[in-house]
């Protein structure tokens, strides 16, 4: 499974927004002689772990030409099997254990997951460890597999999100992989039955102990578990292989656009994207833009109210800060209603813009901290989303002994702050616009 | 903030679109509350399940259900206008969520403790005293309008879920899009909202569920505020029988994007009370589990040869929200089906993924499961089961769900029933509940009307692949199913066009 960009905005707003004073549970980490990280995070579960193998690759690392989407192919491949355990064998031992797994792949990272019984967690470990150190791939699986992936992205057709998404990515980036969502193109889908070499050299670069961390979060005690994660991690042995470096993508210098031509009578699409920093937990400005996204686009965000509620002129509005290893982008994604003019769409976002830079009502800024505060404790309750929680901070550099740093930092915003942190990152210099409808303006 | 007690006697204070005062007596007719207690839980979990589904709409005004749902979470309650209910949840950090499916709609609402108070009166006042602004309403259709329209074009597999649905519940209650029709959608007011809320949302119609840690006053007050509630007897649904297939029957719409998928299957008169429902469950975990990859469906077609992204099989309804992989809870229905799902493939290969799905339904029901396939769907089933539901809000839901329909609540039940199965129900249970000649194919395809032709003149299909070389004994197997004969009923084949399948 992929994740997309409008999917992963929620994901954003999810995993980061967590207080320091609020997230309610320990975070115990180490690091084995190979280089995998390790983390531990107990909690009330009653006899349930969630688990996942989160590896530091994503398809950020697709960086060779005619590669693009192959992270998440590598992520359907790594089921094929070990030497120890075929495909077939590895199946029926999940159903001996109750265990049904998935994985997803996103831009920074593909994560292998599933929740365990107590009871099964020892032996389950052991398969997953087995699964990505000694994967005993095929051509012949490399072929059948990739007719899936293709299926994934036949899919997906339909949906004037995907391309909006491609169009964007394709436009807001020249050089960095960013620039392709992490299906990929069909060109390189489409070769990928052919792609057994090099899904052998990917294998061989990135599923290696330093690229890894395993999470147990649950039921679960942190020497049980380290004790437990040893045994089966510990063997791993690294093969350090160098990994190609992702090329840096330089400053926009102005704004940019595309345009997406739609066959069939839809309401047109406009996608507004600013080019922003790389997360950083200790950044002021990023908290700052991550309050934005709530003040402007949360359930009760400013757009939503005027766009959709108030002038009647959208049918969706959705999108947010995404908080990526490098530079990655935050956007106003609005679905217009028929007939409703993209000028004014666009005069209003622009106005509520400049509300947040003039100084937003301290009123709507406190309650906008206290959603922060309170949207990210109210979805804690359940060990896969804890995990999903602090497997991304984790990812994103989070100290594991202040994981809610960055939600601090975002709760003690100020206005002035925020309106530094709109005007210099939310400019024009760096956005990219996109259209989509079914009749394309010549204006465009 | 409303107080509740005073509000019990004092007209004057009831909501905009009340029922009069409450009478003191019936009192002793209280809305039923499943209290599901998690000592310590730093959240409440306030859920409603009403008896309120779409299979409710008036005849003309398909999607009212749905809309008059949404709009009551949307469009004010109690004193609260919609923006500050907006606006006090923001604060909270919460939202409503609703799931309307055909028979019954959840309302849900999930808070953190330093809350309680708050989401009690707003969950109540939506419930009791929901205010209809014809602005508001008028919104939402317009957006119910955009999904049964652009929405479900964007969204093939959702598209054919619905003709699906149309096709097998044919002059049925639950033919129509939950959301509407997009001939009716435009017509739909507050008036029709007010009217289908005071009609269908009563005391005998709600069920109430609470999970976390709540004192006895917070408790005290939920009962008070729910008796706002009407009194009286809500409708009830009268459901007339599916429109079962006599042999096979085959729908298609057609789309452009040069994709084929399939959902298809036939009433099943199994319901979770019924002595066979475990066996069933454990047939079609084995034949085609969700989003899981040791069903056999996903082995023959996705795994072997490559064709699509997954197939699989359900013994009920089977409602996924988002990206989640988890059943959404709140979709019970008295009248069932079974279904399988075959994801998009190229048009070229949709004829050959169709007759081979159908193939192995013939083979499960001809020769069951083996002793294997039984032994590790069971252990799977009993362990797995409760990992469903990890927090309290997914268990209150599958009480939820066990206590509106009279059924037991699976997360114990199935694991216990499980251990005194045998192989020899379970494929009993499957020779007399699956029919695989007596099918509706309903299909979604960039190439309808030649996938029609060739699947009645039962020419050969054969397989494309784009790089698996099959070993000999798949190829065999290949062309016995390219050449393989649906033997479908021509009378009851019919292409359609997608863009006009729900106005």
């Amino acid at each position: 499974m992929r994740l997309s960009i409008f999917v992963a905005h929620t994901a954003a707003w999810l995993m980061l927004p967590a207080t320091a004073w609020a997230f309610p549970y320990k975070v115990h980490t180490r690091t084995l002689d190979n280089g995998c990280e390790l983390v531990v995070v107990p909690m009330p579960a009653q006899g349930v772990v969630a688990t996942a193998v989160w590896m530091d690759v994503g398809s950020r690392n697709e960086v060779e030409p005619g590669r693009t989407g192959f992270a998440h192919f590598f992520e359907h491949l790594l089921f094929s099997g070990t030497e120890q355990l075929s495909r077939a064998d590895r199946e029926r031992a999940l159903l001996q254990l109750g265990i049904g797994d998935n994985a997803w792949t996103a831009l920074d990272e593909t994560v292998y997951h599933a929740v365990s019984d107590t009871r099964s967690l020892d032996e389950w470990m052991g398969i997953q460890a087995d699964m990505v150190a000694h994967l005993a791939l095929t051509a012949d699986q490399v072929e059948r597999e990739s007719g899936a992936v293709y299926g994934e992205y036949r899919k997906t057709q339909a949906s004037p999100d995907f391309h909006l998404e491609q169009a964007l990515r394709g436009a807001a980036y020249t050089t960095h992989p960013y620039g392709h969502d992490t299906l990929g193109y069909e060109a390189d889908i489409a070769a990928m039955p052919s792609a057994y070499p090099y899904a052998l050299e990917f294998y061989a670069r990135w599923y290696q102990p330093e690229h890894a961390r395993v999470l147990l979060v649950g039921d679960i005690e942190p020497e049980a578990g380290f004790s437990l994660l040893e045994k089966h991690f510990g063997p791993w042995e690294s093969a350090a292989v160098a990994v190609p470096e992702v090329p840096a993508e330089p400053p926009q210098e102005g704004p940019r656009q595309a345009t997406v031509p739609w066959d069939s009578e839809i309401p047109p699409h406009l996608v507004l994207a600013w080019r922003i920093p790389a997360h950083d937990p200790h950044s002021d400005d990023l908290a700052a833009l991550e309050l934005a996204e709530s003040l402007l686009l949360g359930p009760a965000g400013r757009l939503q109210n005027r766009l959709i509620r108030e002038e009647a002129l959208a049918l969706r509005v959705s999108g947010g800060r995404e908080a990526t290893v490098d530079p990655g982008l935050f956007t106003i994604h609005v679905e217009l209603k028929p007939g409703a003019s993209r000028e004014q769409v666009e005069q209003i976002i622009d106005a509520e813009l400049d509300t947040l830079v003039e100084g937003v009502d301290p009123a709507l800024l406190e309650r906008t901290r206290s959603h922060v505060k309170y949207s990210t404790l109210t979805r804690l309750d359940d060990p896969g989303t804890v995990l999903y929680v602090v497997g991304s901070q984790l990812r994103r550099g989070a100290d594991p002994d202040h994981i809610g740093e960055f939600g601090e930092r975002v709760a003690a915003t100020e206005a002035a702050g925020l309106g530094r942190a709109v005007a210099k990152h939310l400019g024009s210099d760096n956005r990219t616009t996109v259209w989509l409808a079914h009749e394309v303006p010549d204006a465009q | 903030m409303r107080s509740s007690a005073l509000c019990l006697v004092l007209a004057g204070c009831m909501p905009h679109i009340g029922r009069g005062p409450v009478p003191v007596q019936v009192a002793a007719e209280p809305v039923q509350v499943v209290e599901l207690p998690t000592p310590g839980a730093p959240n409440l979990y306030l859920q409603a399940v009403l008896d309120a589904g779409s299979a409710y709409d008036p005849t003309g005004q398909e999607g009212l259900a749905a809309l008059t749902i949404r709009s009551m979470i949307e469009a004010g309650a109690g004193e609260r206008t919609g923006q500050q209910v907006r606006d006090a949840l923001f604060e909270a950090g919460t939202s409503f969520q609703t799931v309307v499916d055909r028979e019954y709609a959840s309302i849900r609402l999930t808070c953190h403790r330093d809350h309680a108070q708050l989401c009690l009166d707003l969950f109540t006042d939506v419930l009791t005293a929901p205010r209809f602004r014809d602005e508001d309403v008028k919104r939402l259709g317009e957006q119910d309008l955009n999904y049964v329209t652009a929405g479900l074009m964007a969204d093939e597999e959702a598209l054919g879920e619905e003709l699906f649905h149309a096709t097998l519940y044919e002059a049925h209650p639950y033919g129509h899009p939950v959301a509407g029709r997009a001939g009716v959608l435009p017509l739909l007011d507050a008036a029709d909202t007010q009217r289908f809320w005071s009609t269908h949302i009563r005391r005998s119609s709600v069920t109430v569920g609470i999970a976390g840690e709540w004192d006895a006053d917070w408790r005290t007050a939920l009962d008070t505020e729910l008796l706002a509630l009407g009194t009286g007897p809500a409708p009830k649904l009268l459901l007339p029988a599916p429109n079962a297939p006599t042999g096979r029957g085959l729908v298609v719409a057609d789309t452009s994007t040069g994709v084929t998928g399939f959902h298809l299957g036939h009433p099943l008169d199994v319901d979770r009370n019924h002595p066979d429902w475990p066996a069933l469950t454990v047939a079609m975990t084995a034949f085609g589990a969700h989003r899981q990859s040791f069903g056999r469906l996903y082995q023959r077609i996705r795994q072997e040869r490559g064709l699509n992204y997954g197939d699989y099989a359900y013994a009920e309804p089977f409602v996924q929200r988002g990206w989640a992989s988890l059943p959404e809870q709140g979709v019970r229905r008295h009248d069932n089906h079974f279904s399988i799902w075959i994801r998009p493939t190229s048009d070229d290969n949709g004829a050959f993924a169709l007759k081979l799905a159908i193939a192995e339904l013939e083979l499960l029901v001809d020769e069951g499961l083996t002793q294997e396939e039984f032994d590790d769907t069971v252990a799977y089933l009993s362990r797995h089961t409760r990992l469903e539901a990890t927090d309290p809000g997914r268990k209150l839901a599958y009480a939820l769900d066990a206590e509106v329909s009279d059924t037991p609540d699976v997360l114990d039940y199935l694991p216990r029933v499980l251990e005194t199965l045998t192989l020899a129900q379970v494929n009993a249970a499957i020779a007399e509940h699956i029919h695989p000649k007596t099918l509706w194919i309903v299909g979604v395809s960039g190439e309808a009307q030649a996938l029609a032709d060739s699947l009645i003149e039962e020419a050969p299909t054969p397989i494309v692949y784009a790089d698996v070389k099959p070993d000999a004994t798949q190829s065999e197997r290949d062309t016995e199913i390219s050449e393989s004969s649906l033997e479908l009923d021509p009378k009851q084949v019919f292409v359609l066009s997608a863009d006009g399948a729900f106005r």
